[in-house]
């Protein structure tokens, strides 16, 4: 190589940020394990215990009890939709509000983002414990606590895809005359009414899986269930629940992916 | 038709778009506006319908009906005679014509003022998940009310409007297609079809080609023009090639930095010797880059 060229070539960037970052990673994983008290040893010392539990949640599975099983899945499943679709309903508008396209007043979004992190942030399982004391056991307060919970979800991934619409359609319809309802209604629902539609969907989808743990605060489905059998340590029965509700949340995410492709 | 007196324009992020704007627009003009990206081109356009506001100075338009904010124009005998062609009840004796600075106006009022003002995009800016008859019926939100057309049902009526606008621009065979299965000089049609059903009397072109390729630009820049002298449409083009502006515009204005540099008829000078002014609008002498090229 020319001694001239040697000379005009930039310094080779620093990699002590790289192996920094990853000994901080490792750093953080392992003083965790030290805290929370966790050991390999304790795994394999207790190895034979877990395979025992296995032996008798699923050899053989109770295919006998599945019936008694259907019914409370059915409502968890209900459970489910209906509160996807409430969440999903009242997501929107306040989508609307928290998107700074949209609403061009600061203040309204900043306050909105903030009511919709603080939702987020509470637990499905707290939420449902929480309106149980309020409406009293049963599926109604796990319906609400799965809408609040799927609001929080889905108005937030919304208002994002609303801030990342194409301005211009929105300056088309300004320019015909529009007022802000023709301005929803024809720049910015076609553009985000598929991925509105494909969050529901993904909401509906974690919605199955937190509905199933809400009977254990009384709030409704097959989580009372589980509740029920643990205590009793029937660990068989235990088995064929979670193996018909893996069934059915393997049916569900099939279909709601399969629609969700369809959409783009 | 319409005034600028000295417009000016900063943007909050501290950026000066235009500077002492005036110019004065006759009805019946194709004006191309040429200048470099950023000289405020944009801009100016932007302001006439007051997608954005200006920071200073006034906008009018001419005789505008002040019960209904719809323009009349410079001929006013012609536009009342049009208007009742398309309505047999209207009646001129109801008529208060009056300057409207549109800097001024707010809410209702403005919206009715821009459903008067068309604009062309070069992007389109049609709505691509919807079939290109509710684009062109989306022309049609301002003479409806909201509930009506939040959910779709326009009358009869703006359906045959529709309709004719496509046949207009000589794409009624697609009437019932997706707008996203439409190439780009389709898709620039039906937002021509879209400002005639608008019943635009003013149309703003925001560089209505330069996403086409050269076939497609001469296309779309014939239908402009025949739309706009069949119905008397004032039209204000953001142009990137001379050699378009020399041949469809009746008068170039040059914008440089945010100021007027250069206004000519195009009539009134041998195009060599335009070409030749150019060079302050551009701030370089015009090369063959500056054109499309033959058809």
């Amino acid at each position: 190589m020319e001694q001239e060229l040697l000379t005009r070539i930039p310094p080779k960037p620093s990699k002590i940020k790289f192996y920094l970052t990853i000994l901080l990673v490792f750093g953080i994983i392992l003083s965790s394990a030290l805290f929370s008290g966790f050991s390999i040893m304790e795994i394999i010392r207790n190895l034979k215990y877990a395979f025992r539990l296995i032996d008798s949640m699923f050899f053989p599975p109770r295919w006998d009890y599945a019936d008694n099983v259907i019914k409370p899945l059915l409502e968890t499943v209900q459970m489910a939709i209906l509160g996807s679709f409430f969440g999903a309903i009242l997501a929107f508008p306040a989508a609307l509000l928290a998107a700074s396209n949209f609403i061009k007043i600061k203040w309204v979004n900043s306050v909105t983002r903030v009511i919709l992190n603080f939702f987020r942030t509470i637990p499905a399982l707290v939420l449902a414990a929480l309106f149980v004391a309020v409406f009293g056991l049963g599926s109604f307060s796990g319906i609400v606590a799965l809408t609040i919970f799927s609001f929080g979800l889905i108005s937030k991934m919304t208002y994002e895809s609303i801030e990342a619409i194409d301005y211009g359609q929105v300056e088309a319809v300004i320019s015909l005359g529009g007022n802000r309802l023709n301005v929803f209604r024809y720049a910015i629902l076609p553009q985000v009414l598929p991925q509105y539609i494909s969050y529901t969907l993904y909401a509906f989808e974690v919605n199955v899986r937190a509905a199933a743990v809400l009977g254990y605060v009384g709030a409704g489905g097959i989580g009372q269930y589980y509740e029920i059998f643990l205590n009793m340590r029937r660990f068989d029965f235990v088995g064929i629940i979670v193996l018909i509700s893996f069934i059915a949340v393997l049916i569900i995410d099939f279909i709601s992916s399969s629609i969700r492709r369809r959409l783009v | 038709m319409i005034k600028f007196v000295n417009v000016n324009k900063t943007y909050p992020n501290g950026t000066v778009a235009l500077i002492d704007v005036n110019l004065e627009i006759k009805e019946g003009e194709f004006v191309a506006i040429l200048g470099l990206s950023g000289a405020g081109k944009s801009t100016m356009l932007r302001t006439l319908n007051q997608i954005i506001d200006v920071t200073s100075g006034n906008i009018y338009f001419s005789n505008v009906d002040i019960n209904t904010y719809e323009m009349f124009g410079d001929n006013v005998e012609k536009e009342i005679l049009r208007q009742k062609s398309l309505n047999p009840e209207f009646d001129e004796t109801k008529l208060n014509l009056q300057e409207v600075d549109i800097t001024k106006i707010k809410g209702k009022k403005l919206r009715k003022m821009r459903s008067n003002i068309g604009m062309i995009f070069q992007n389109f800016n049609i709505i691509k998940r919807m079939s290109v008859i509710q684009n062109v019926l989306s022309g049609r939100i301002s003479y409806n009310p909201t509930w009506r057309t939040v959910l779709g049902l326009f009358p009869k009526k703006d359906k045959e409007i529709a309709l004719q606008a496509l046949d207009r621009v000589d794409i009624l065979e697609k009437t019932y297609h997706r707008a996203s299965d439409l190439s780009g000089g389709q898709m620039q049609r039906v937002a021509i079809a879209r400002s005639l059903a608008q019943n635009a009397r003013i149309l703003l072109a925001d560089e209505p080609v330069a996403s086409l390729d050269p076939i497609t630009t001469f296309e779309v820049m014939r239908f402009l023009k025949k739309i706009c002298n069949e119905d008397g449409i004032t039209m204000i083009a953001n142009l990137h090639h001379v050699d378009l502006a020399l041949e469809y515009a009746t008068r170039i204005v040059g914008v440089r930095e945010g100021k007027i540099v250069y206004d000519i008829q195009v009539k009134d000078k041998p195009q060599t010797q335009i070409i030749k002014d150019l060079e302050i609008v551009y701030g370089r002498p015009i090369s063959h880059d500056d054109f499309v090229g033959e058809e």
